[in-house]
């Protein structure tokens, strides 16, 4: 049977417990444990296993009853011979043998012997054995016990003369559970498309590594969560003195594609905004739920919107993607800043959606809004006043700019002041208004765009045209990012 | 990582990173746009009284027309699905000037763009880049622009 453990600190290898009963004797009983080079499965079972076979005797388990010892004492020598249960039967168009399954008959079942290490097939002719590593990572002893296993034992030796039938004398078949097949294949996956610098630096730093595997379980191995992964990867051996806990909340949340990270002006600006902690931290003051799922940052201009600083879109597949305007970047990295806030908003608004609607997509339509009423009043309202239940007297518009322009505001301007506290307290209020006064250049007397917001409308006409001018001077003054 | 190894890798990152940027139309090049003060393209240009600030505002060609920008809207408002947030489209690229404009005499040598050209290529942004139009008085003004959004 498979086992399952509590703490596994080990992503490449699963385990069997066998339990061997023979006539006129007492059962036996051992942990096998596969360390796999690598596995094919199919629908979930084991098809076929390539790589290590380790066994560790249970304590209190009958040794094994063989003659004395030749003089073995290092792994490569230590092992003794075990019987797998192979199958001929060609499955899937595929005449590559394989371990059985339902599909085989009796007649294309065969014995195939395959070698195990084990501890107890080791043992010197002279003197006491010495004790077993206690291993953590697949050394000979059981790595999770508590006890048992590991070590020497001169009493049972293999000879060379051995026959398996004296020695171990049991048929068994790895059985992977079902729980973590998916994991341990995607685990070997992603270790082999690593370079091997990157594949070096898993070896040397296994805590870290297994982290990011960690990372990818919970993702379900999305294809950006592994992007992300070796992007993690490269940070480290870029940054030996970085943790995982620096790339921690990025590395969960967001997948920073190439054209981004090869921007040294979005980039230090992300990186200087502190990435996701400086959002989590803040926003989750305003809103528990907050936390970004699959968002992606990338650079390129959108086709039907070449205006545009930046473009969040919906959710596709659970993925929600920013789009930086590489034609925009010609203004102080603050705006940048606040271009990054504003559209990070966005993303939690649609991520809000998404999450309600248990769909990789929002099912947009007034039933879906209507019906997320009671967990999140706000955006329901502006999304049913702007949208799809526009009051009498009202006009259509912007739901999610109508929203940040009432409610958001104040969340852009403090998060603005971690990233740059140098400015005035009008500077970060003017540049938190940009992009939410509505759709459209502000006129130059009244500061109106030709589609404004209901906050913008709000705002006292004078009010307005000295934000404008604040916000040009601050553009003026203030040297670009690019 | 050798020293080597990683002067290559830098290398490779610079060219990667230019290439990128070219591709992505960010015109590391001096960019001069000239056009006619009555072009319909224009939407509109402020100056500031001491000529120390100047403000243009260009359509983009498709919705150069009301119809097109009310047929734009509408369909954003009749869209049953809120798909990103850009919102309405923008019907206008917005540039400032933050220094007096430059005389100049004759256009001989510059690499012009004409206004439609410039529309065409969707407003691609040089360093530096410059708007140039005829004065009354006879001369050209060569304004120092970039892009702002609002």
């Amino acid at each position: 049977m498979a086992i399952k453990r509590n703490n596994v600190s080990d992503n490449l290898s699963f385990e069997n417990l066998v339990i061997q009963e023979e006539i006129n004797t007492n059962p036996s009983a051992y942990i096998l444990k596969y360390i796999s080079n690598n596995i094919i499965l199919s629908e979930g079972q084991l098809l076929n296993f390539e790589g290590k076979i380790q066994m560790n005797r249970l304590e209190k388990a009958p040794k094994f009853n063989n003659n004395k010892p030749q003089n073995r004492t290092t792994e490569s020598e230590c092992f003794v011979y075990v019987e797998q249960l192979w199958c001929s039967e060609p499955y899937q168009g595929s005449t590559q043998h394989h371990l059985p399954g339902a599909s085989c008959k009796v007649s294309t079942l065969y014995i195939r012997t395959v070698q195990v290490l084990t501890p107890d097939a080791c043992g010197s002719t002279g003197g006491g054995g010495t004790s077993g590593s206690t291993g953590s990572d697949g050394g000979f002893g059981d790595p999770y016990g508590t006890g048992g296993g590991g070590g020497y034992d001169n009493s049972d030796y293999p000879t060379e003369d051995t026959y398996t039938e004296n020695y171990q004398q049991y048929i068994t078949v790895p059985i992977l559970s079902a729980e973590n097949s998916f994991d341990i294949k995607n685990t070997l996956i992603f270790y082999n498309i690593l370079s091997f610098q990157q594949q070096q630096w898993a070896i040397d730093n296994p805590n870290s590594y297994n982290q990011i595997i960690q990372y990818q379980i919970e993702q379900k191995w999305s294809v950006f969560s592994r992007e992300n992964s070796i992007w993690a990867i490269d940070v480290f051996q870029e940054y030996p003195e970085k943790t995982i806990d620096d790339v921690k909340d990025l590395v969960y949340r967001v997948i920073v594609d190439p054209s981004f990270k090869n921007n040294p002006c979005l980039n230090g600006v992300y990186q200087k905004l502190g990435q996701a902690p400086t959002f989590d931290n803040y926003l989750k003051e305003y809103d528990t739920d907050f936390s970004v799922v699959d968002l992606k940052l990338s650079v390129g201009v959108e086709s039907k919107y070449p205006l545009a600083s930046a473009v969040t879109y919906e959710p596709i597949n659970s993925l929600i993607e920013i789009k930086f305007n590489p034609n925009y970047l010609n203004t102080p990295p603050l705006n940048i800043a606040r271009t990054f806030i504003h559209e990070m908003i966005h993303a939690e608004t649609y991520r809000k959606l998404l999450i309600l609607s248990g769909k990789g997509e929002i099912p947009w339509s007034s039933d879906f809004i209507e019906s997320i009423k009671n967990d999140e009043e706000k955006i329901a309202h502006y999304y049913m006043m702007y949208k799809y239940e526009i009051p009498l007297g009202g006009s259509p518009s912007e739901p999610q700019h109508e929203y940040m322009a009432q409610l958001s505001r104040n969340i852009i301007t403090e998060v603005m002041k971690q990233y740059d506290s140098s400015q005035s307290e009008d500077v970060y209020n003017a540049l938190a208004w940009i992009g939410l006064m509505g759709g459209g250049e502000p006129d130059e007397t009244t500061g109106l765009p030709p589609q404004p917001t209901a906050a913008w409308v709000a705002t006292p006409q004078a009010e307005r045209v000295r934000i404008l001018e604040i916000y040009r001077n601050f553009i003026k003054n203030n040297i670009k990012c690019q | 990582m050798s020293i080597a190894l990683k002067k290559i890798k830098s290398i490779l990152l610079l060219l990667f990173t230019v290439s990128c940027s070219s591709q992505n139309g960010v015109e590391k090049k001096e960019i001069n746009v000239f056009f006619d003060l009555k072009d319909k393209a224009i939407n509109k240009i402020y100056v500031n009284r001491d000529s120390t600030e100047a403000r243009f505002s260009i359509y983009v060609e498709k919705y150069q027309t009301k119809v097109a920008r009310d047929k734009a809207t509408n369909d954003y408002y009749n869209d049953p699905r809120d798909r990103n947030s850009a919102g309405i489209p923008s019907f206008t690229a917005s540039f400032i000037s933050f220094n007096k404009p430059m005389k100049i005499n004759s256009l001989e040598g510059i690499d012009i763009l004409t206004l439609k050209q410039f529309r065409d290529k969707l407003f691609p942004h040089g360093y530096p880049m410059y708007f140039i139009y005829k004065s009354e008085e006879g001369c050209y003004l060569k304004w120092e622009v970039i892009h702002i959004t609002y």
